[in-house]
C-alpha cells in the first residue's frame, strides 16, 4: 500500500519544475531568505516573447528531431559518436542502440542494463556503459552486431539501493584515465535491506534507516553518503579497472568533461550545499563543497560532516568556477561538451555548450584561471522550443550537436535530435573576462560607437549562500553600471571599468540596449559572470 | 506514506483558485465532480506560494493515472484505503490521440457499463455521452483529449473490495480498463484477473522474450541484481554482489513498469512466487569457508542462449552457467585450476541432486580430479506442482528481510 502510493505521489514532481539529479523533498524551497538583501529569483520578464524568441533563432540554428529505435523507452541516458560517425544512445529501460545517420536506421546492440547515463567507444570498438551497479564493457565477439560479452570493469562502489544513487560518465581524458561521478542518496527515501559496501557508521544509526522514514529521514542528511564514493569523482584505469577516489564534494554529477586542454570540468546541481546550480574545474584531492562524501577521505577525522562548522567547510572547499543563476539561466544544468574549433561555430569555438533540463535552452561557458583560480561565465546560447526540454546528453558529430533527451519523474521530454548552425553566427556576446578594473566583453559583430554610453549597460551583482538548505535566494544584491566603457580599435571588445569588484559575486550582465554597428539587436541578452579572484 | 510537502497547499489552490472551479459540495457524497479542466491542473504545478487549505478539511490523497496508446490505463491498478479522499489526476497522453474518459464503478460493474455505452453509443449519442447506472461511484464529466489533464475528486467506498475503473468511449472499454483495490490484498500482477492481459505484456522485462537479462532493483536480493528469462518457462535472480543466483521462480518474467515509470524507486514484482530461494554462497573449496573470502564479480557472456557468469572467490576464478532442466534448474559450474575438492552445500527448500559428487551431511562433495566442471540440479520440492503458486504471495514490491547475509 505505501509503496503503490509513495510512487504516485513522486510522480506528483513531473508538474512541478524538477532536475533529474535533485530530489522530490525539495519541491517546497527550503532555503530561509537571510533578513536583508535577499532577492527573489524569480525569473525577469523575457526580452523577446517566445515566438519571437523562436523566429529570431531560427534564423541561425536548426534543429532536426530523431526518433528513439521503435519499441523502446525513448528516454536517453547516454549518448555518444562512434568512429565510424554512427550514433550510440542508451536508454531508460536498458538498451544501446546504434543509429545510422544516413541510413536513417537504428540497430539494438545490447540490452537489460540498469539506468545507463554514459557512454564511450574504446579503440578496439568495445563500449563502456556506466550504469547504476557497474561500468561494463559490451563487446560483440561473433560479429552479428549484439554485444554478447558484458564484463565488468567497475564495481568497487557502494550502493543502498536509494534510488538517487545514480552514476554518470565515463569521459576520458586525454591520458586515457576514466572519469565517473556518483550521486550522493536522497533523503527522500530510504536504502534497501541489503547494501552493497561497507556501510559508514558515521551519522544516523542504519537501524533507523528502516524505522519511521518521514521522521528519521531529517536526521540523514538531505543528501547522503554512507556507502563508498557517493559524492566523489574517481579516476580509473580502464584496462585494470583500478579505482583511485580522486576529488569529493559532489552531489549530482550529472555532467562530465575535458575542456579543450584536457582539464576536468562537472556540473552540480542546485540544491542542498549548492545555492545554484555550478561547474567546477575539478582537481585530484579537491573538495568542492557538498560535506556529505567527506568521511569517505581517508584523513577525515571530523565525525559526521554535519556537525562541522560551516565555515570550517567553507575554508576546505574549493568553490565553484561558474555559477548558473538559477532560474535565469538554468535550472538543472547536465552535460557540457567542447565546441569544434570550426567555421561553422566560428567565434564559439572551444568553449562549452552545456545542457538544461527544465527548459529547451543551451548554453555556454568560459573559463579563465585568475590568480590560481577557476573562474568564468555563463551565457544562454540557443534557446528555442524546437529543441525540446530535458536537454540531458550533449555529443558532436562533426558539426552537428547531438542531443539526447530525458526527464524521469522531472521535467523533460525524450528522443534525440540535433542543431546546427546555419549562416554567420548571430550578433552575440562571445566572451568576458576580468580585467584588474572591471570586465572585457568581446562580442561576434562590431559594436555601435553609441557602446560606449555606459547608461546602456546594466549589471546586476549578486551572490549565494553556502549551507545545507536547499538552494540559495539571491543575496546582497546592487544594480551597477559601468564608469567608462572603452571600444576595441574593431569594435568587437568592450572594456568595462566598475568603481570596485566584488570577490564571489555574479556579475550578472544585461545587454538588451545594446547594438551591432550593423544594427543587430544581441540574440542573447544575458551573460553572468562568476568572480571569485581579483586581478 | 510519502506526500509531497506541497500537497496540502496545492489542494487549496484548486479548491479557492481563481480559476471559477466549485469545490466540489459534498466530497462524501458517491457523486464526485471533475474540479479541474487542464488550465487548472497546470497552474496547481506553478511554484507560487499557495493558500494552504483551511483548517478541518480532509487532505486528498493524489493517485496519478495516465491514458495511453494501445487503449490502456497507466497504472493498470492502484491501491486505496477504505473511506479516503482520492485526488485522481488524470491525463490522456495516448500518442496514437484517441481521447478517453474515466469511470469508477462498484465491483462487478465493468463489463455492465461497457455494455451500458455501447448502447449508448447505438443509439446515438455523442462520443462523449456516459451511461447512467446507480453503480457509478465517479467518472470524468468530459471526455479528455490527448494532451488534456484532469483532476478528479472523489471518496473512496468505506466497503472493501475490487472498484473496477474502465473508458467508455465505444469500442474502448473491451480491453481498457484497470481496478482500484480498496481494503483486499493485491494478487501478482501476473495472476490480477481484474486487469488486461496487454498492460502486463507492457511492463514485462524484454517484453517477453526468452533468454533476457534485465538488471533492475529486485525483491529480496542486493541492489546490483538481475532477472534472466530461460529458455522455456524458468527464471532466476542473480546477486552479483554477492556471485550467486539468490531465487528461481517459473512462469511468467518480471513487470519492472513501476520502477521505470518512476526514478528508480520501486522493486521489479515478479511474476510468481520463487519456489526455491537460496540461503548462502553454494561451494566451498577446499576446507576454506567461502564466507571468509571476497567475491568479485567480473560480468557474463552469452553462451548460445545461456549467460554464463563469471566471479572471483578469493583466487579462485569461477564461471556459473544456469539453465533450465526437468522442473528445475541446473546450475553448471566450471573451476579454472582448482586442485583441491569443492562442497556444494545444500538446502531443504528444494530438492538438490548433483550427479558429479557424492552425498554428504551438508549437500555433496566433488572429488578434484572432477571439481574444474561439475553440475548442480535444483528442483522444486513437489516435482508435481513446480509454481509455488499455490503459497501466500509476499508483497514483492519492497525488500523485506532476508534470511541470508547481505
Amino acid at each position: 500500500m505505501q509503496t503503490r502510493f509513495s510512487f504516485y505521489t513522486a510522480a506528483a514532481l513531473t508538474l512541478v519544475p524538477m532536475p533529474l539529479h535533485s530530489e522530490p523533498a525539495a519541491v517546497a524551497p527550503a532555503a530561509k531568505a537571510p533578513a536583508t538583501g535577499a532577492t527573489s529569483s524569480v525569473p525577469e520578464k523575457s526580452f523577446y516573447s517566445a515566438s519571437e524568441r523562436d523566429s529570431q533563432m531560427g534564423r541561425f540554428y536548426k534543429v532536426t528531431q530523431v526518433k528513439a529505435p521503435a519499441g523502446v523507452d525513448s528516454q536517453v541516458g547516454a549518448l555518444s559518436v562512434l568512429k565510424d560517425g554512427r550514433i550510440v544512445a542508451a536508454f531508460h529501460r536498458g538498451e544501446v542502440g546504434i543509429f545510422n545517420p544516413e541510413k536513417q536506421e537504428w540497430s539494438i546492440f545490447a540490452e537489460g542494463l540498469h539506468e545507463p547515463l554514459g557512454i564511450l567507444e574504446e579503440a578496439d570498438g568495445s563500449l563502456l556503459v556506466m550504469q547504476r551497479p557497474e561500468l561494463t564493457r559490451l563487446r560483440d565477439t561473433t560479429g552479428n552486431g549484439k554485444a554478447d560479452s558484458y564484463e565488468t570493469v567497475f564495481s568497487d562502489f557502494g550502493m543502498t539501493g536509494n534510488y538517487h544513487e545514480f552514476a554518470f560518465g565515463p569521459v576520458r581524458a586525454p591520458s586515457g584515465k576514466l572519469y565517473v561521478g556518483l550521486n550522493l542518496a536522497s533523503s527522500g527515501d530510504t536504502v534497501h535491506e541489503e547494501v552493497r559496501g561497507k556501510w559508514l557508521p558515521i551519522g544516523l544509526d542504519r537501524k533507523e534507516f528502516y524505522g519511521d522514514w518521514k521522521k528519521n529521514s531529517k536526521e540523514a542528511g538531505r543528501m547522503y553518503s554512507r556507502v563508498p564514493w557517493r559524492g566523489w569523482v574517481l579516476e580509473l584505469d580502464p584496462i585494470t579497472g583500478k579505482a583511485t577516489p580522486f576529488a569529493s564534494g559532489f552531489r549530482s554529477p550529472d555532467g562530465l568533461g575535458f575542456d579543450a586542454e584536457g582539464r576536468l570540468v562537472v556540473s552540480d546541481n542546485q540544491g542542498d550545499w549548492r545555492g545554484s546550480s555550478e561547474l567546477h574545474v575539478v582537481k585530484k584531492g579537491g573538495f568542492y563543497g557538498h560535506p556529505a562524501s567527506l568521511p569517505w577521505r581517508e584523513d577525515w577525522g571530523k565525525g559526521a560532516p554535519l556537525d562541522v562548522p560551516v565555515e570550517t567547510l567553507d575554508k576546505l572547499r574549493t568553490p565553484a568556477a561558474v555559477w548558473f543563476p538559477h532560474l535565469s539561466y538554468a535550472n538543472s544544468p547536465t552535460q557540457m561538451v567542447a565546441i569544434p574549433k570550426t567555421p561553422v561555430w566560428g567565434p564559439y569555438g572551444g568553449q562549452f555548450v552545456i545542457g538544461e533540463m527544465n527548459v529547451p535552452k543551451l548554453l555556454r561557458v568560459t573559463l579563465e584561471e585568475v590568480n590560481g583560480m577557476w573562474q568564468g561565465a555563463c551565457y544562454p546560447f540557443v534557446e528555442t522550443s524546437e529543441l525540446k526540454a530535458g536537454l540531458h546528453r550533449l555529443v558532436f558529430r562533426g558539426d552537428q550537436l547531438w542531443m539526447g533527451r530525458t526527464h524521469l519523474t522531472w521535467a523533460g521530454e525524450e528522443n534525440l535530435g540535433f542543431v546546427e548552425p546555419v549562416g554567420p553566427a548571430p550578433m552575440d556576446a562571445v566572451s568576458i573576462s576580468l580585467t584588474k578594473t572591471g570586465f572585457k566583453v568581446r562580442f561576434t559583430r562590431p559594436l555601435a560607437s553609441s557602446s560606449t554610453d555606459p547608461t546602456l549597460w546594466k549589471i546586476r551583482r549578486y551572490t549565494y549562500a553556502y549551507h545545507k538548505e536547499y538552494g540559495s535566494p539571491e543575496l546582497d544584491q546592487e544594480i551597477l553600471a559601468p564608469t567608462a566603457v572603452v571600444l576595441s580599435e574593431d569594435g568587437l571588445t568592450a572594456d568595462l571599468t566598475l568603481e570596485e569588484l566584488h570577490e564571489n559575486f555574479v556579475y550578472d550582465f544585461y545587454l538588451e540596449k545594446l547594438r551591432a554597428a550593423d544594427g543587430e539587436t544581441p540574440l542573447n541578452v544575458r551573460a553572468a559572470y562568476t568572480l571569485r579572484r581579483k586581478r | 506514506m510519502r506526500i509531497p510537502r506541497v500537497l496540502g497547499s496545492i489542494v487549496g489552490v484548486f479548491l479557492t483558485g481563481p480559476l471559477g472551479l466549485s469545490a466540489a459540495p459534498d466530497l462524501g457524497k458517491a457523486a464526485a465532480q471533475p474540479v479541474s479542466n487542464e488550465k487548472a491542473a497546470v497552474n496547481l504545478a506553478a511554484p507560487a506560494p499557495a493558500k494552504a487549505a483551511a483548517k478541518g478539511e480532509p487532505k486528498p490523497k493524489k493517485v496519478f493515472l495516465r491514458m495511453a496508446e494501445g487503449l490502456r490505463f497507466d497504472p493498470p491498478r492502484f491501491e486505496a484505503k477504505p473511506g479516503d479522499l482520492i485526488a485522481l489526476n488524470l491525463e490522456n497522453v495516448d500518442v496514437s490521440h484517441q481521447p478517453h474518459n474515466f469511470v469508477i464503478v462498484q465491483p462487478g460493474l465493468v463489463q455492465d457499463i461497457v455494455k451500458l455505452a455501447m448502447d449508448l453509443a447505438a443509439s446515438g449519442a455523442s462520443q462523449g455521452a456516459l451511461p447512467k447506472h446507480p453503480g457509478i461511484i465517479a467518472s470524468s464529466a468530459d471526455i479528455l483529449n490527448p494532451e488534456s489533464k484532469a483532476v478528479l475528486q472523489f471518496k473512496v467506498p468505506e466497503t472493501p473490495g475490487v472498484y473496477g475503473y474502465v473508458c467508455t468511449v465505444p469500442g474502448h472499454g473491451v480491453v481498457m480498463y484497470g481496478a482500484m483495490y480498496v481494503g483486499v490484498p493485491m494478487p501478482l500482477l501476473s495472476k490480477d484477473t481484474n486487469i488486461p492481459q496487454i498492460t502486463l505484456e507492457k511492463g514485462l522485462a524484454g517484453g517477453g522474450k526468452r533468454p533476457f537479462v534485465q538488471r533492475l532493483f529486485m525483491p529480496n536480493s542486493g541492489p546490483a541484481s538481475m532477472g534472466v528469462a530461460l529458455p522455456g518457462t524458468q527464471n532466476y535472480c542473480f546477486d552479483s554482489a554477492a556471485c550467486r543466483v539468490r531465487y528461481a521462480w517459473n512462469g511468467i518474467f518480471m513487470d519492472g513498469s513501476q520502477h521505470w515509470r518512476g526514478s528508480g524507486k520501486e522493486l521489479a514484482e515478479l511474476g510468481d512466487v520463487p519456489w526455491w530461494t537460496s540461503g548462502a554462497f553454494p561451494l566451498k573449496f577446499g576446507d576454506r569457508e567461502s564466507s571468509s573470502l571476497d567475491f568479485k564479480f567480473l560480468g557474463y557472456s552469452m553462451k548460445g542462449e545461456f549467460p554464463e557468469f563469471h566471479f572471483k572467490v578469493g583466487a579462485q576464478e569461477v564461471f556459473e552457467c544456469v539453465q533450465p532442466s526437468g522442473s528445475g534448474i541446473l546450475l553448471k559450474f566450471r573451476l579454472p585450476g582448482i586442485n583441491s575438492s569443492v562442497g556444494v552445500r545444500s538446502d531443504s527448500s528444494a530438492q538438490w541432486a548433483c550427479p558429479d559428487g557424492v552425498a554428504t551431511k551438508s549437500g555433496f562433495r566433488i572429488s578434484a580430479a572432477k571439481a574444474a566442471e561439475f553440475s548442480v540440479l535444483i528442483q522444486p520440492k513437489d516435482a508435481s506442482a513446480p509454481a509455488a503458486s499455490k503459497a501466500s504471495a509476499p508483497s514483492a514490491s519492497r525488500p523485506v528481510p532476508s534470511s541470508s547475509k547481505p
